[in-house]
């Protein structure tokens, strides 16, 4: 075996094309180069705007749970651009005269690292950054409780998503689907790399994902400020604690089934091979022993953020707080019980299908119990249509949709008819765009403040939202339309001429949609550029509840210059009633943050080129790079100045500064909310004092 | 503008969603379970109906109701009253708890029942015909034991209880005739189930539905529902040997064409399903040989497409 394993010429991007030239190789190519000068171009940016520097020490050495959160969200935008971009290239291949013109496994490609992308590098980097950002804020903590833990497993979760990127230049993706079943993907039938990209992406990110589960949850146990018992938690910290023991749990099936499959490939083992005693059923089993509860990891943080939208652009107080929290609890627990749904055609017994299938269908309850929940917590309230609050309405009468399709396949009679058609693909596009998205999206418009000190646009915010939904109805209501007339997912062309029509519609919307990302895109640009007008430095710009508005935008690397006692579920709303406009401080005392520290990128980096010398069969660096991980670890584990102390001084000097901004601004009343008088300290003249 | 295109358009969306629901529900479909042949796909369309009707009760309330609490309390022009600190009743919890507890008891109900009596693997007549599936790379053999073999092609007798039994060499792949049945999954080393009663005479298609690489497209084959006489027929034709089968089977990745041979020896398909590596009938294993070359798929596709278009155009005449 050579020293670069099986890597070879023809896993540079362009050969393909120059030995066999056709559309789809080209559009291999184009992908590979626009990553290539993608790179390059930043690498330009950063060496001619001399930002390096910068980059280096606030951002990549960080360990400030915000800054983390941020570049987890900046991770998600990059990939969700690919991911939407992919999704318009395959509704232009299923419109063109068939054969179309991408090949059957391109088309195949595509949908393998669509669905890949946008679950384990879009919907998880945005949930895990948001909450990065929020959670901590919500609860009075000051920092994760292992801030160089929370560093490690973001850069993991990089270094996987980077594997993705590097097989459209070096290599390929695999070509089975983002569940990757074998015996397709076992060495046989994929015997190219395709699959060990698969396989050490999801191992990189999937490790991220456990410790930031374990983080978030430890940090939930023991950070919270003195008073806020868990059932004054704020709802966003209890749908991350749940999101974080389902994080916990579920990851290590999927770390097990994609060793197992690692071990297949390459070992000689025969877990999930046909022969020699092994069975494909029990990777399905593992896959989605994971892939269920994945499926509330996504979306119970959205409903967090619902929870605090709804009530904040409603000026009204959460309707029925504890039926929301064990509705979540509920889900959580539930989430476990249902996986056989994914697969009610295997061919086990009736009963046991029908059980998972009514199990499925009890998670109706809690879902819907929240859905009434948050429509009465509008009822009687004073509805103001910020774009977060327009991705909330919006998610909730789609996600209702979703939900009928979604108790329709979990009879397993209806499965058997709709398992593996284009209904299916729309359903579950149904639940995750306004479920995870949506959420994601009002929740980054919401508390943008809290992390860069100034508003996003409205306007192209409004914009986004309008194309978004449109976008969604036009593109997924014609898929379940001919879902129902037969049509399988993952195929390349649809000959049926009954089909075109469908199928033209949903490529205007997949085109509605890039509208709807491109907006977004302006939407930060134009705020980056007018941020002046923007800034809110007093903090709380919509008349907020919980306890992050309390601060001042953006939060100081600190967070709270004390620690508030917390008497009730909305202490910022009492205060504000009792006519204050800054937390009363506590007392000041001497706190310690963690110091700067390379380490975590530096680790994460190694294990990315180990996992990319497993995948090209280079054991040796594998072997290296993973010994060097651990060293690397040991080393840190070593080191005893990691922290810095900012002086009580220091923080009574802040408070003074922020309370000084606090008087200084003047009150502004909710018809300026989204114009630039507002500065901060947005309150209801009406009702207020 | 924006704001008044968005107020305004507000008031569309209900209306046009049920609108395009009604369109799809009125099945313009042609090989999906919205247009069944055989009672089994019509109890399959059936529950569709049925469960989204039953989901109507929770759920039209969510959809009726929120675009009105949207309009009726806005801020700006709303006509509500408004009520801060509202934050909880009694009655409206237990309605919401009890309403969807007893809606999802119900269809609970309604899922055990169907989920029994339309398992795929309980017989849905007397002595049904029973027919033996070995799904592989891109085409699909079917076997009448002791009688005869066929590949991409399926002849049935028109309102007949049939029982396939499925197995699959390769990938998993998911053996599905829509409108006669839902699918079940073919897979190697396993066997699988899927009972039906056929309908009218028809010509249909059933295909895999699971992805299982460069000719995916073409993984589907020919199911003929013809009268008795036809069948005793088309089970008496001329035929080419086992052998050849097997031999061909393994060396192309896809098949030009149906084409009948002779049954194979008793309990083959038996063996195949237990070992799909090992299942051989003088040494010959019925995995392919080698992987497929690209460039005949690519062909296989394109006479594929070919053929369609000029049988569209020759029906269209």
């Amino acid at each position: 075996m050579s020293i670069l394993g099986s890597l070879n010429w023809d896993d540079i991007f362009i050969v393909p094309f120059f030995k066999e030239p056709s559309t789809s190789t080209a559009i291999a190519a184009a992908a590979g180069g626009i990553v290539v000068l993608g790179a390059l171009a930043v690498l330009v940016l950063l060496t001619v705007k001399g930002w390096w520097k910068p980059l280096w020490t606030n951002w990549i050495t960080t360990l400030d749970h915000k800054k983390i959160g941020v570049i987890y969200i900046v991770l998600a935008a990059i990939m969700l651009i690919r991911g939407v971009l992919e999704a318009v290239v395959m509704r232009a291949q299923q419109v063109s005269p068939a054969p179309g013109f991408l090949s059957v496994e391109h088309h195949a490609e595509l949908f393998s690292t669509h669905g890949t992308i946008m679950i384990f590098f879009v919907a998880m980097p945005l949930l895990i950054g948001l909450i990065n950002v929020v959670m901590p804020l919500q609860i009075g903590a000051r920092d994760m409780e292992f801030p160089f833990m929370n560093a490690v497993s973001l850069w993991l979760s990089v270094g996987g998503a980077a594997l993705v990127m590097a097989s459209l230049v070096i290599g390929r993706f695999e070509t089975g689907g983002w569940t990757a079943y074998p015996p397709y993907t076992g060495i046989k039938l994929s015997p190219d790399e395709g699959v060990d990209y698969w396989i050490w992406s999801l191992m990189l990110t999937g490790i991220g994902t456990t410790l930031s589960g374990i983080n978030f949850a430890v940090t939930i146990y023991k950070q919270r400020a003195p008073g806020m018992t868990l059932m004054k938690m704020p709802i966003f910290a209890w749908t991350t604690l749940c999101t974080a023991i389902l994080m916990i749990y579920a990851m290590v099936p999927l770390a097990v089934a994609s060793a197992m499959l690692a071990l297949d490939r390459h070992a000689g083992f025969h877990f999930f091979t046909a022969d020699a005693g092994g069975n494909m059923m029990n990777f399905a089993n593992l896959f989605w022993l994971f892939g269920h509860p994945e499926v509330y990891i996504l979306i119970l943080p959205a409903f967090g953020v619902f929870s605090h939208v709804i009530p904040t652009f409603s000026g009204k107080k959460l309707y029925g707080y504890t039926s929301l929290v064990w509705a979540t609890v509920a889900i959580a627990v539930l989430s476990f019980t249902v996986w056989v749904h994914h697969f009610f055609t295997m061919g086990q017994t009736a009963h046991l299908n029908a059980i998972f299938g009514i199990a499925t269908m009890t998670i109706g309850v809690p879902t819907g119990v929240k859905v009434y929940n948050w429509m009465l917590t509008m009822w009687r309230g004073k509805l103001r249509f910020s774009t977060a609050m327009l991705f909330s309405a919006g998610f909730m009468f789609t996600f209702v949709i979703g939900g009928i399709t979604g108790v329709m396949l979990a009879n397993p009679v209806i499965s058997f008819a709709a398992h593996n058609s284009l209904f299916l693909v729309a359903h579950f596009h149904n639940m995750l765009i306004p479920g995870l998205l949506f959420g994601m999206f009002a929740g980054i418009n919401y508390w943008f403040p809290l992390a860069f000190g100034f508003r996003l646009d409205e306007k192209w915010g409004r914009r986004s939202f309008w194309l978004w939904m449109v976008g969604f109805y036009l593109t997924f209501m014609p898929l379940y339309a001919i879902g129902l007339m037969g049509a399988p997912r993952r195929m390349a062309f649809l000959t049926d001429p009954a089909y075109l029509p469908w199928l033209m519609i949903s490529m205007v919307g997949a085109l509605a949609v890039l509208a709807g990302l491109t907006s977004q895109v302006i939407q930060v640009w134009v705020s980056v550029k007018n941020r002046e007008s923007l800034m809110v430095p007093a903090g709380d710009p919509w008349d907020g509840r919980g306890l992050e508005w309390s601060l001042g935008c953006p939060v100081p690397e600190h967070d709270f210059t004390t620690i508030p006692n917390i008497t009730s579920r909305e202490p910022w709303v009492e205060a504000k009633e009792r006519g204050l406009r800054v937390m009363e401080p506590t007392e000041f005392v001497d706190i310690h943050l963690p110091k700067n520290t390379s380490m975590g990128f530096v680790v994460a980096m190694v294990a990315t080129v180990g996992a990319f010398g497993l995948i090209f069969q280079m054991w040796w660096l594998g072997a290296l790079c993973w010994i060097a991980m651990f060293v690397l670890v040991l080393i840190r584990s070593y080191d005893t100045d990691w922290e810095k102390t900012v002086t009580a001084e220091e923080l009574r000097a802040d408070y003074e500064r922020h309370k000084h901004v606090v008087e200084t601004t003047p009150k502004v009343s909710l018809d300026d909310e989204f114009t630039s008088k507002n500065r901060g300290l947005v309150i209801d003249m009406e009702t207020a004092q | 503008m924006f704001q008044n295109l968005y107020q305004r358009s507000r008031h569309l969306t209900l209306p046009a969603l049920l609108a395009g629901s009604a369109v799809w529900l009125s099945g313009c479909a042609d090989n999906g379970v919205m247009s069944p042949l055989g009672p089994v796909a019509a109890a399959e369309k059936t529950h569709m109906i049925v469960f989204f009707l039953w989901m109507l009760p929770v759920c039209l309330p969510i959809l009726i109701g929120l675009p009105w609490i949207l309009i009726k309390y806005r801020r700006q022009g709303g006509s509500g009253t408004y009520r801060p600190n509202w934050s909880h009743s009694t009655l409206a919890e237990s309605v919401i708890w009890g309403g969807s507890t007893i809606s999802v008891i119900i269809l609970g109900v309604l899922v055990w029942m169907n989920t029994i009596n339309e398992d795929p693997y309980k017989h849905t007549g007397v002595n049904p015909i029973h027919v033996q599936v070995v799904g592989s790379e891109w085409k699909w053999m079917f076997i009448y034991p002791g009688k005869m073999a066929s590949v991409n092609k399926v002849v049935l007798p028109q309102n007949t209880p049939v029982e396939f039994d499925i197995t699959a060499t390769g990938a998993m792949q998911s053996f599905w005739i829509p409108r006669l049945a839902g699918q079940i999954y073919a897979m190697p080393g396993m066997q699988t189930k899927m009972n039906m009663t056929t309908g009218d005479l028809a010509q249909l298609e059933g295909f895999n539905s699971q992805f299982n690489g460069a000719a995916f497209p073409l993984d589907k084959f020919d199911v003929d529902v013809v009268t008795k006489a036809q069948y005793d027929a088309f089970l008496q034709q001329p035929r080419k040997p086992w052998n050849e089968l097997l031999t061909q089977f393994k060396k192309v990745a896809t098949w030009n064409g149906p084409q009948i041979f002779d049954a194979p020896p008793k309990g083959w398909w038996d063996k195949a399903s237990m070992n799909p590596d090992m299942a051989t009938e003088g040494g010959a294993a019925i995995l392919p040989d080698n992987a497929p070359e690209q460039k005949k798929i690519d062909e296989a596709i394109h006479n594929e497409l070919h053929l369609t278009q000029n049988q569209s155009q020759g029906g269209a005449q």
